[in-house]
């Protein structure tokens, strides 16, 4: 048992068989053995590989199946690492991720927005009251946000749009078509009214980091927020153009939450 | 004769064959690097004690959860030398342990009570263990 091989007893019965092809001499009745010897083997060795095709080829099926769950399971964890799972857009992470990566390579235009008075939504009406707000403005954005622009919720009420390849200009042309979406977008029982957003825009060179984009998109919509809200505030440099003042719809008379 | 006893490894199984108490046991997994070099010296002692020990009836336990093609084919080996043991006279029983659910390793339990008729055979789900 030295030399330890799988075939062992196979290449034993073939050196036989050899041994015995090779002499002149032989007498019937030593092939005939011989041949016994052969066939009985061969028999086996035929019993054996089919046993083993069938397992292996039902091994095979199960692992195609496992890896077949397992890239599911993968693209789900990976959707799932990525995306909010209340309104199904990129989360904090993944709108960070995405904007550092575009920024390296082009100009990009960001959009930071927050909903007004929020949290007297979740006061008057109750968290899931809240959450629908957010999941319905979310979907109301759907036309309006379209593919290669990416969507996030960065937190509780407030959202970032990564525009790349969007000018200054049409960016806050963008973020005024998404205040005035909102603004009209007929909210349901128990909140029954609109709901309305600041939102303050950025565009950026190439090569900006991702922090500074977000930050002068910040103050911009700070600048919104002290101006009155529901309006579009774009950074100062580089200019905006004629967007840089305010929303060309100046708030309603009688504002939702117009108390605070 | 002296008892084998190998311990387990992540890819073999335990190997505890207890000579003088005519019982020997497989368990675990097999999936070694190479199954000829494990399952020779494993065969070796085997043989070495069903020549030595005639007329001893013998109990076989295998309990094994999962084993490659080439381990397979040692098992073949194995399970022949056994069978042949029991075409000269021996009595020899094969206890084929496997997991409740475990449809592969019971059909193969299946196979072996098929091709390896002389041996008395008997297929015992084990209910899975958490």
């Amino acid at each position: 048992m030295n030399n330890a091989d799988l075939f062992q007893s196979e290449l034993a019965t073939l050196e036989q068989a050899l041994w015995i092809q090779g002499r002149n001499n032989a007498s019937a009745a030593e092939y005939r053995d011989a041949l016994g010897t052969l066939i009985v083997e061969f028999q086996r060795l035929m019993r054996e590989t089919s046993r083993l095709i069938r397992h292996s080829d039902r091994a095979e099926l199960e692992t195609n199946r496992l890896n077949r769950q397992l890239q599911e399971l993968a693209a789900q964890l990976e959707y799932r690492a990525t995306h909010d799972a209340l309104t199904g857009i990129l989360n904090r992470a993944a709108i960070i991720e995405r904007g550092t990566r575009l920024l390296a390579d082009e100009a990009v235009a960001l959009i930071v927005f927050d909903i007004d008075f929020f949290k007297r939504i979740n006061d008057a009406h109750g968290h899931p009251a809240g959450d629908m707000v957010l999941r319905d403005l979310v979907a109301c954005l759907g036309p309006v946000v379209t593919d290669g622009e990416h969507i996030g919720r960065v937190g509780g009420e407030e959202f970032t749009v990564l525009l790349p390849g969007h000018g200054a200009a049409q960016a806050c042309a963008l973020a005024e078509h998404i205040r005035a979406c909102i603004e009209r977008h007929p909210f349901a029982a128990p909140v029954g009214r609109s709901v309305t957003v600041s939102l303050g825009v950025s565009w950026n060179v190439a090569g900006s980091s991702f922090d500074a984009a977000y930050g002068r998109a910040d103050e911009a919509l700070y600048r919104a927020k002290r101006a009155g809200r529901n309006r579009v505030e774009c950074a100062e440099e580089p200019p905006c153009g004629q967007h840089r003042q305010t929303s060309p719809n100046p708030p309603s008379p009688n504002p939702p939450f117009a108390d605070s | 004769m002296q008892n084998l006893l190998i311990a387990a490894s992540p890819n073999t199984p335990e190997i505890d064959f207890r000579f003088d108490q005519h019982l020997l046991s497989l368990q675990g997994e097999s999936y070694p690097e190479n199954a000829a070099a494990f399952y020779g010296p494993v065969l070796e002692a085997l043989r070495g004690y069903l020549a030595r020990t005639e007329d001893r009836p013998l109990t076989v336990n295998v309990s094994l959860s999962y084993f490659n093609s080439s381990s397979t084919k040692m098992l073949f080996t194995l399970f022949g030398v056994l069978d042949q043991a029991a075409r000269d006279g021996r009595r020899i029983t094969l206890n084929w342990f496997h997991e409740e659910e475990d449809d592969t390793i019971f059909e193969f339990g299946q196979e072996l009570e098929e091709d390896f008729q002389a041996l008395d055979f008997h297929d015992h789900p084990v209910r899975h263990r958490p």
